[in-house]
């Protein structure tokens, strides 16, 4: 009789464990896969990866031109020397919501920490679960080649007090779900308005023209207007056509989109339409704004 | 000895007079060149857009053929469109073509021959009444033609 309870105590125990171990195994693949999702919303690859040069996953991106100097996306993988292996997850959330490093030091605003501070705590969360899951790749990147005096950290003491307002974005009241969803993929996750929104001379974004383009972009990009202006924006353009160029990258007249947009639609492609229907409802509820002059 | 100076200052003058003459020309001929391609690619636009219209069901089946019929036959055009010399480097104002394009060609070229790959089957499903499969050939054209060239070498976002 002892022997067959302590079989059934033994039984149970494994079960528990394996039971346990199991769960723990699922909710770490889901935190992974929402983690990919929203990488995939927020074009990590896009500063991180040198697609150009057939990098890898993550690895490092290509030279980032900027009037500040050039940067150069670092290796975000689990490489321990030379990427974020050695971070921990409150490294991670500390550079995402406060934009410091993981010694503690301000980190340059090319690294778009101004929007990814309105991310939620659960969000940041999954993105440190996603890429400590991925291939780990030892590639030395090399150090940002700023303009002088842009390079001197402490000098960010004073930008973050005129352009950073920390903490995760709070939903409107009044506005629907969708709406909601569609401002905080945009806002925080997808971080529009850092290339959709003009900067001024110290490089913070000049929100009076908010979405309404931004002629001398990074990398030399022109992006356009996308507020619901009708003559230089989106104002013609239905809900479905934004749903349509975040699915395809085609816009309404059948042009394919270019720069650094092309490589957005990569990763709003893989969202779920429910998600680009949400972005496409916030894009048109911007109020109208003519182009921003070059 | 005048006659001899004389004509010499008038060769002179008739060499850069010449000179000057085809340079503009050549320059007018750049500019020309940007602007057909800007309208070729406009005419691509349009029939990508009627054959999307027609993935979505909201265009007919024989527009859509031609479109893509149309895209097959400019397909072999689109390298001559970009001759050296025409790029943001030369014409800042007037192109939103990256210097790049004019020095990968071997690049250009490959995305072009997936494109046509592409549009072939595209054809091919339109043909077939295909219209789902028509809106997913437009899109591998979009990926591998049209979208990977514009995402790698044009400045403008859209």
């Amino acid at each position: 009789m002892a022997r067959r309870v302590l079989a059934l105590l033994i039984l149970t125990a494994l079960a528990a464990t394996g039971g346990w171990s199991f769960s723990a195994f699922a909710a770490d693949d889901a935190a992974i896969a929402r983690g990919a999702y929203l990488a995939a919303a927020g074009d990590c690859t896009g500063c991180h990866t040198d697609k150009k040069a057939g990098g890898a996953l993550l690895a490092g991106g290509r030279a980032l031109p900027t009037p500040f100097g050039t940067f150069y996306g670092p290796n975000i993988t689990p490489d321990k020397a030379t990427g974020i292996g050695k971070w921990t997850a409150a490294d991670f959330h500390r550079a995402m919501r406060e934009g410091k490093n993981e010694h503690g030091s301000f980190m340059f605003p090319a690294f778009p920490y101004t929007s990814f501070t309105n991310l939620t705590d659960a969000d940041i969360a999954d993105l440190y679960a996603y890429l400590q899951s991925i291939p780990a790749v030892a590639h030395q990147m090399p150090g940002h080649d700023m303009k002088m005096p842009f390079g001197w950290r402490p000098l960010l003491f004073g930008w973050r007090m005129l352009f950073f307002k920390e903490g995760p974005l709070q939903p409107v009241a009044g506005q629907s779900d969708e709406w909601n969803r569609g401002r905080y993929l945009a806002e925080a996750v997808a971080h529009c308005q850092e290339c959709h929104t003009p900067r001024n001379l110290l490089g913070g974004l000049d929100r009076r023209h908010a979405y309404a383009g931004d002629p001398h972009g990074a990398d030399k990009q022109d992006a356009p207007n996308i507020t619901s202006d009708k003559k230089d924006g989106l104002g013609d353009w239905k809900e479905d056509d934004i749903v349509d160029l975040l699915k395809s990258g085609m816009t309404p007249d059948g042009d394919s989109v270019g720069g650094g947009m092309a490589e957005v639609v990569e990763g709003t492609g893989k969202l779920t339409d429910a998600d680009r229907k949400a972005i496409a409802v916030y894009i048109k509820s911007i109020p109208p704004l003519p182009k921003t002059p070059k | 000895m005048n006659f001899l100076r004389t004509g010499l200052v008038a060769a002179g003058v008739g060499i850069v007079l010449v000179s000057g003459v085809f340079g503009v020309s050549a320059q007018a001929s750049k500019e020309a060149v940007i602007k057909e391609r800007q309208e070729f690619m406009k005419a691509q636009g349009g029939d990508a857009k009627a054959v999307s219209d027609y993935a979505k069901g909201q265009g007919d089946q024989a527009a859509a053929q031609k479109a893509a019929e149309d895209l097959i036959a400019r397909a072999p055009k689109i390298m001559a469109l970009f001759p050296a010399g025409t790029s943001t480097t030369e014409f800042p104002d007037k192109t939103k073509a990256k210097p790049e394009l004019f020095t990968e060609t071997d690049k250009v070229k490959a995305m072009i021959t997936a494109m046509q790959a592409d549009q072939t089957k595209l054809l091919e499903a339109v043909k077939a009444g295909n219209a789902a499969g028509a809106g997913e050939q437009l899109g591998a054209m979009n990926k591998d033609g049209c979208g990977a060239c514009h995402g790698a070498y044009r400045t403008k976002s859209s």
